[in-house]
């Protein structure tokens, strides 16, 4: 790769990475949007999902396992928990655009939407329904089920935005 | 596809999830922490708090625009009314003032001359939590430990749950997981006290293992018993709204509304030492 194409990617990848911190900021700070009632913005699953859409495998994952770290320094879970699961998102949206699905908004969206499902989900059946927690389902009704639509609905937003970087930064 | 799975990069990603398995596992059975959360944790929770601030001028501003025309005929109307007061109760007032400097440095020794405290501010909640657990931005250097009592004036807010140097994550009272030994202070019955997910939207939770005739009673004060060396005695929890009575038998329940919102918490203390407490060993 070209000297002028190397500084490029790396321009790319911190800029992503400075994206990534300043939504975990906003997505985990009081008095920021990150709620409506009960429900909650997970700006991150999105973000890296699209991350994954737009770079590439490898790009993606090591961007997903930032994420994730950051989300588990505030997580009052396990930690370990979001490390992963963002590290795989970003994986695993990344190699399905390569060998499945074609890039475009449709794709993101509902590639979005499934992630954010199969976070809350998994999130809700390891921290309060093996746990016991009396509530547990009334939990995902109220909280992470909203959780997941309208986390959906802010995929579109971080699809452009990443797109968007993508293309001034495009490498050859 | 058969060329990833072949590949260094899926070597890689493998050993990565296996370090943070082994990780969660190990922190799971000796319930410690990462050591990457404790120094990016430092990093941070300052441009949490900054972040945090933004947020509420930006929404204090636009409250301010939204009642300016009210605010000025309201604050004419207090101004006459203070007049009025100053005039007629000037001790009052020096007394007001006074109780006003105690709370505002939180040091109630003469109440609780055994408390030790460290103050600390709010700066970030885990978003994906659905009891309210937010972040505080003190830690063990600061004397703080693992099930330190955390309290806003005289309420009980929550338990710390996790530490890491600078910076610390508190689980609410209202948190299922939080079970409180309590008592009412005028019949001196005693129960525990644990968050429910339906209760949770009313900023209430559920006091259990009354007895079948309880004499507790809508409007009662519970406060903390100091049972078991977790919370200190007389800490405020709330005020009973319901008795109830379960449908498969059983003691009583009792619905506690409490006192503090605690989604608007800016400031809190934790209790770090305080007469009778037991280092609970996780």
């Amino acid at each position: 790769m070209k000297k002028h194409d190397k500084g490029k990617k790396a321009l790319k990848i911190v800029l992503l990475a400075l994206i990534i911190f300043i939504i975990f900021i906003v997505q985990n700070t009081g008095g920021m949007p990150n709620h409506i009632g009960r429900a909650r913005f997970f700006f991150l699953i999105p973000l890296v999902i699209c991350i994954g859409i737009t770079q590439s495998v490898a790009v993606s994952t090591w961007l997903g396992l930032f994420a994730g770290i950051l989300w588990d320094c505030v997580s009052a879970e396990l930690p370990g928990f979001h490390s992963i699961a963002l590290l795989c998102f970003g994986c695993i949206s990344a190699l399905i655009i390569e060998q499945f699905f074609r890039r475009n908004i449709v794709t993101a969206v509902i590639m979005c939407a499934v992630g954010t499902a199969f976070y809350c989900f998994a999130y809700w059946f390891f921290f309060l329904w093996l746990t016991d927690v009396s509530g547990a389902a009334s939990a995902f009704l109220r909280v992470y089920f909203p959780s997941i639509l309208i986390t959906a609905i802010t995929a579109p937003l971080f699809y452009y935005l990443v797109s968007f970087v993508h293309k001034k930064l495009r490498t050859n | 596809m058969k060329d990833f799975f072949r590949g260094r990069l899926f070597k890689a990603i493998t050993v990565v999830v296996v370090i943070f398995l082994v990780g969660m596992i190990i922190a799971a059975s000796t319930h410690s922490n990462t050591g990457s959360s404790s120094f990016i944790g430092m990093i941070i929770s300052p441009f949490q708090k900054i972040a945090g601030n933004i947020g509420n001028s930006i929404g204090t501003f636009f409250s301010n625009i939204a009642t300016a025309g009210e605010k000025s005929d309201k604050i004419k109307e207090l101004e006459d009314k203070i007049a009025q007061l100053e005039s007629e109760l000037v001790d009052y007032e020096s007394l007001k003032i006074e109780v006003s400097l105690y709370k505002t440095y939180l040091e109630i020794k003469e109440e609780h001359p055994d408390y030790v405290f460290a103050f600390a501010e709010v700066v970030g909640l885990d978003s994906a939590n659905a009891y309210g657990s937010f972040m505080i931005n003190k830690g063990s250097l600061h004397g703080i430990s693992v099930n330190d009592p955390v309290v806003s004036d005289n309420y009980l807010v929550g338990i710390v749950y996790r530490v890491e140097p600078t910076y610390c994550v508190v689980k609410t009272i209202l948190d299922p997981s939080v079970n409180v030994a309590s008592y009412d202070i005028k019949t001196r019955e005693y129960g525990y006290t644990q968050g429910e997910a339906a209760l949770y939207p009313d900023n209430q939770l559920r006091l259990s293992d009354l007895a079948s005739d309880t004499s507790i009673s809508i409007g009662s004060m519970i406060c903390t018993s100091g049972l078991g060396g977790v919370f200190p005695r007389d800490l405020i929890i709330g005020k009973v709204t319901a008795i109830e009575k379960p449908e498969f038998g059983g003691g009583m329940t009792a619905v506690i509304e409490h006192s503090l919102d605690i989604s608007d918490l800016k400031e809190v203390f934790v209790i770090t030492e305080f007469s009778g407490k037991i280092q609970v060993q996780p």
